[in-house]
This record gives C-alpha cells, sequence and structure tokens, in this order.
C-alpha cells in the first residue's frame, strides 16, 4: 500500500501551470535578447532544425520532470507492507544432509542429489518464519553446521556453501542422527523435527543408527529418513574440497532400503523414498502437512520510504536538463 | 546531537554545481564580449549580466540542496513505540591478546568465559547467539536456544580462533547488530565482555546506534585498573611486554552512547552478573510490551522544500529582473 506522510506539499504541483500563467501575463519575462542576423527588410531568419527542437523539448521536459519528481519526494510517499513477526520460534527442525560423494549424482531430473536437496530445504524454510532450522553435515564423520536458530539467513548460507566431500567419503548415519539428537534435545521444549537426508547405507562413524535413532526417539522428537536418488549406473562428478582434485565417473547406485526403514522405525519415524523429483516432491509435501507452519506473534506495519529512489531521478533528469540546454544546445540563458 | 547522511557519497554530486556555474558565466561573457564587438548593442549589458547571475546562482544553490537531500541528512531523535515479548542476548567476547593477562583468576577471557557461561545457563528459553573479535569479528554461534552449541562455542574462545590481530570492539557490535534475525519482535541486548582496548574503529560510535534499533547494550569490563602485562607478540618467538589495564572509560563512555537502558559493569564486582540478569529478565513474561525506541529524524524535506523555493526563486527572481531591464 502506499501512501503519503506530508499530502500538502503537493499543493506546490500548482507552481507549474501558475508559473505559465504569470510569464503569459507578462509578470515576468524569459530572459532573451534580439539578436540581427539579416539585412533591413529582407525576410527574417527562421530557425527550425528538427533537431533543435528536440533538444529543447528533450531539455525542459526533463526539467518539468525533475520538478514533479522532486514535490512527490517531498510529500513523502511511503510503500507499507505488513510483516510477520514472532517473540520465540515455534518448533524446530534439524536437516541431516549427506555430503557424502554418491550425492553428486545426476540422476534427478539432470540435478543432483545435493542440489536437489538444498532446493527442497530451502524452499520449506521459506515457508516457515516461526521455525528454528538446524544443518547437520554427514559424511565419514558428523558434525553440526549450523544450530536451530531462527536466523534463516545464516542457515540457508551455510546450506549453500556445503560442499561434496566435505565430511570424508563414507556415510556415519549413526553419527549424523545422534549430533542431531543432542542438539535438538538441548531446545528448550519446542517441538523438534529430524529429517535425514542420504543416498546411502551406513558404513562409518561410530555409532549404530538405529541406537542413534532411538535416543532420538526417546526425547520425542519427530523423525523423517528420505532415501534420496534411482537405481542403477549414475554419472558422477564432483571435485574434492580438501585435495582440489576432480572425480568423474560412473556409479552403481545401489543401497539398502530395508536398513534406511529399519533406522527410521526405531526413531518411530517414517521412511520414504525418492527416486526422482516427483517422488521427492510428494515426500517434502507428505512433511510439509505433518511439520505445522507456526502462526506469527503478530504482524507489524513496515514503512519503506520512496523518496530517496524520487531524488536520484531529480538528480539525474536534473542533470540532462542541463546537459541538453546548456552543452547541446549551447544556450546561455 | 547524533547527525549523520544515509549516503554522503551523494553529496560529492554538489560540487558539480561549482563549475557548472563557472562554465555558464564564463560563456555568457564570451556571448556578450562577441555581440558588442559586432554592434548588437540594443539591449542593457548590466541588466542582462544580474538577470545571468541571479538565476546561475539560485539554480547552483537548487542544485546544492537536491544533493544534500539526496544524500539522506539526520539529525536529533523522536521516540517511536514497538512491540516487543521476550528477550534475545547476543554475547560479543573479546579473544584479543590482552585478554590473556593474569589480573583475574585464571586470566581475562577464561574469566569472562565463565562469567558468560554462567550467565548464558540462567537465561532458560532464551535465544542467545555468540561473536568473538580479535582484529576482524565473528559470529561464532546464531540466535539459538541450544545451550549445548552455546557452551561449546564459549569453551572453543581463544586468542587463536581469529588471526588478524588487534582488538576492535566496534566491528563486533556491528556484527552482533546484524545477528538479530529482522523477523524476531523480542527485546534484543547485548552482552559485551571486554578490557575496553581498542585498536581500530570507535566503539562509541558503534554503540550510538543501538538505541536506535532498539538494543540495549550492557558491559562487562573484565580486568583491573591495576592491570597485568602481557607479551603482545606471544606465540612469534618475539618478546614485547606490554602492561594491559581495563579501559572502563571507553566502555562507560560506549553505554552512554549506547543510551536507553544500557549498563557498565566490572565483572569482578559481586552481584554484577545479577544486574544484569535483571535488566535482561526485567521485561520477561506472557504480556507483549510496547517500548520506546528512539529513531533518528530525517531531515531531507528541509533540504528538498529550499531547493525547491532555490528553483522557483531562480525562474522568477531572473525574469523579474530581465523585465525591468
Amino acid at each position: 500500500m502506499l501512501y503519503l506522510e506530508r499530502p500538502s506539499w503537493l499543493i506546490l504541483f500548482m507552481l507549474f501551470p501558475l508559473f505559465i500563467l504569470l510569464r503569459k501575463a507578462g509578470f515576468f519575462l524569459r530572459p532573451a535578447f534580439p539578436l540581427i542576423l539579416g539585412n533591413w527588410g529582407a525576410p527574417v531568419l527562421s530557425w527550425r532544425s528538427p533537431f533543435t527542437r528536440f533538444v529543447r523539448l528533450v531539455g525542459t521536459a526533463a526539467a518539468v520532470i525533475a520538478f514533479f519528481l522532486a514535490v512527490l519526494a517531498l510529500s513523502g510517499p511511503v510503500r507499507l507492507t505488513n510483516e510477520a513477526v514472532f517473540s520465540k520460534t515455534g518448533n524446530t527442525v534439524i536437516f541431516i544432509l549427506d555430503v557424502s560423494p554418491s550425492m553428486a549424482a545426476s540422476d534427478m531430473d539432470g540435478s543432483t542429489r545435493l542440489d536437489i536437496g538444498r532446493q527442497y530445504i530451502r524452499s520449506f524454510a521459506g515457508a516457515r518464519s516461526g521455525t528454528a532450522f538446524g544443518l547437520v553435515g554427514l559424511g565419514s564423520s558428523a558434525a553440526l553446521l549450523v544450530p536451530p536458530t531462527a536466523d534463516h539467513q545464516i542457515f540457508l548460507d551455510r546450506l549453500d556453501s556445503l560442499a561434496i566431500g566435505e565430511f570424508g567419503d563414507g556415510t556415519a548415519l549413526g553419527l549424523g542422527i545422534a549430533v542431531a539428537a543432542a542438539h535438538g534435545a538441548s531446545s528448550d521444549g519446542v517441538p523438534v523435527t529430524v529429517i535425514l537426508l542420504t543416498d546411502g547405507e551406513n558404513n562409518a562413524g561410530e555409532v549404530h543408527p538405529e541406537t542413534a535413532a532411538s535416543v532420538l526417539a526417546s526425547s520425542g522428537a519427530g523423525f523423517y529418513v528420505i532415501g534420496i536418488g534411482s537405481r542403477g549406473p549414475v554419472q558422477v562428478e564432483y571435485v574434492d574440497p580438501v585435495s582440489g582434485t576432480r572425480y568423474s565417473g560412473i556409479l552403481e547406485s545401489e543401497f539398502d532400503e530395508s536398513a534406511l526403514a529399519s533406522i527410521a522405525a526405531a526413531g518411530n519415524g517414517t521412511y520414504v523414498a525418492a527416486q526422482d523429483r516427483p517422488a521427492l516432491d510428494e515426500v517434502f509435501k507428505d512433511i510439509d502437512r505433518s511439520v505445522p507452519v507456526i502462526t506469527s506473534s503478530w504482524t507489524r506495519s513496515v514503512e519503506q520510504p520512496l523518496s530517496a529512489v524520487l531524488l536520484r531521478y531529480v538528480l539525474i533528469f536534473g542533470g540532462i536538463a542541463w546537459f541538453f540546454r546548456r552543452i547541446v544546445l549551447g544556450a546561455v540563458i | 546531537m547524533n547527525a549523520y547522511f544515509e549516503s554522503p557519497g551523494v553529496l560529492v554530486l554538489a560540487f558539480a554545481a561549482i563549475p557548472a556555474a563557472v562554465y555558464v558565466i564564463i560563456r555568457f561573457r564570451r556571448v556578450r564580449e562577441q555581440l558588442f564587438s559586432t554592434g548588437q548593442r540594443g539591449w542593457q549589458g548590466s541588466r542582462v549580466t544580474e538577470a545571468i547571475i541571479i538565476r546561475t546562482v539560485f539554480f547552483a544553490v537548487s542544485w546544492m540542496l537536491v544533493c544534500t537531500a539526496a544524500a539522506g541528512p539526520r539529525w536529533g531523535t523522536r521516540l517511536e513505540p514497538v512491540r516487543e515479548q521476550g528477550a534475545a542476548v547476543v554475547f560479543v567476547l573479546d579473544v584479543s591478546r590482552s585478554m590473556t593477562a593474569e589480573d583475574l583468576p585464571g586470566n581475562r577471557l577464561e574469566f569472562a568465559v565463565q562469567y558468560a557461561s554462567r550467565l548464558a545457563d540462567e537465561l532458560s528459553g532464551i535465544p542467545c547467539a555468540l561473536v568473538v573479535f580479535k582484529g576482524t569479528a565473528q559470529l561464532l554461534i546464531p540466535l539459538t536456544t541450544d545451550r549445548r552449541s552455546l557452551q561449546d562455542g564459549f569453551r572453543a574462545a581463544s586468542p587463536g580462533m581469529i588471526s588478524a590481530p588487534g582488538s576492535v570492539p566496534a566491528g563486533a557490535i556491528s556484527t552482533a547488530v546484524k545477528a538479530f534475525p529482522p523477523s524476531l519482535a523480542v527485546s534484543r541486548y547485548i552482552v559485551l565482555l571486554s578490557d575496553g582496548e581498542q585498536t581500530q574503529g570507535s566503539l562509541v560510535e558503534a554503540a550510538s546506534g543501538l538505541h536506535a534499533g532498539g538494543i540495549t547494550l550492557l558491559a562487562a569490563g573484565v580486568g583491573t585498573v591495576s592491570g597485568a602485562e602481557i607479551n603482545a607478540y606471544a606465540g612469534s618467538g618475539n618478546v614485547k611486554i606490554h602492561q594491559s589495564r581495563l579501559d572502563s572509560v571507553l566502555l562507560e563512555d560506549a553505554v552512554r552512547a549506547a543510551g536507553g537502558e544500557s549498563r557498565y559493569v566490572l565483572a569482578a564486582n559481586p552481584g554484577s552478573a545479577v544486574e544484569i540478569l535483571e535488566r535482561i529478565t526485567s521485561g520477561m513474561g506472557g504480556t507483549k510490551n510496547t517500548v520506546y525506541a528512539s529513531r533518528t529524524v530525517k531531515r531531507y524535506p528541509i533540504f528538498l522544500a529550499g531547493a525547491i523555493m532555490a528553483f522557483c526563486a531562480a525562474l522568477v527572481a531572473g525574469g523579474v529582473s530581465w523585465k525591468r531591464s
């Protein structure tokens, strides 16, 4: 919604017709002086160059526009928007994201498994301003990258910077779930949901995934395990972030769904397979329905003043008017 | 008085009026001389010159005032009601070399870590963040109720975690301000734990903008006035002994500049932590509070109105002067 802070200043628009009127009435004259360029009695010299007329028109129009914009800026135009605000986070969602090399497989409609996972997480977080998001990275080891926070920008920035191979080339599912359980449990009693996105089976780490999942279940957290990716040969290409070596080849993609289902069951959670983008779409729709969107505590009006933008245009049009009249046209008055 | 420009770079454009005005006047004089030399004397030269100068000066003034308005001048403050519920705290921890001075049990840093850690434990349910600073500032833990992460952050704090030498509390305050998400409508507190040593920037200047953002600064001075000796080049093999003292004057000045409910306490004083806790938890509860945040007032309308008047004056005064001629 647009409104004016000082609408009474708009009356200055009337100065323009008043100026025209006074000049027509002869209260003041436009500075000009006669210049004799012809012989006595000869036809009067007339100058009807289309270019000159065009330049004069542009210069005058720019000056008039600058004047009108200045008056508009003086009246204080403001764009008013309503912004949802929160006094605290209503729930917590912790994503455990597998960044082992197999997540670089490009079998999700041309995108890699990691990229498609990132896209869905980003979209999920975008609709939940009142939710705290945490991020756990998972490879041969696992670490909490972002503790559950209402600062979504920090969460999204770290999500985007996650690189394949950042945590080694294994898959320590148990460790990842244990890290999420430890940090979810200390989130001061708000409902916690843990979502694991992986394409592999546990082959690293010192914590059994089902043990970690049962610890998670005992904390009362919701749990989803998403098996992402197709089966069969897939193209894999990635650069190891530590050595800088580029790896490229064909991966025989195979993972044990029953093992992932068992982990989900141990955590009183749900296992869902997403072999392609439509399947992943369905999975996130399901999760979307299960994890409530926190309603805002209240809304506040945010004023976005437009005067600064208008004033820049005043300067631009003022500069154009001066340039066209003084430099291009060569006017001295 | 807190006066500043939002975009001071725009002011450079104001100076363009001077060469532009000089160009117009010089060009007019040349034309006038040419006219005189060809015998064109059907007009009063002095009146024309007067009209041209009046117009040019008013146009130049108008341009300068528009540039000033576009730079976004602000001064003075007014109070605006802001609705808040709950609180959020950003701990700003000094990890500069001077914090290794041993004039407090352990050393200043260990003391500050213990102090902050105990405070965080008492702030149950309140999201807390951790910013550490030395030659640069870094957000180590974003706002979170996950106490485990926060305590891990406190434990990790050491001068070695940031390589840039020096001490920039001003940069740390800026980083802390950005750590509050805009969508969180809570009372905002920055708890600064520092010995007040500053090598770059101005803490007082950084603190002066806090009240406008609805932020309260709670500064805890870590160290003693008598101070202790430290090796400024510790770990490098070189030795340069430096007497490091608590600069409570700087911290008190910063608190004064921050205004509002901001407070300075001496961390070593018994009861100082309770004072900070009471300050943070005073507004807590289930009800929404309306607090008043001071906002600096935009003053561009004054300059813009002046610019429009000068523009009109240029058109009218020049024209009237010409008519008289």
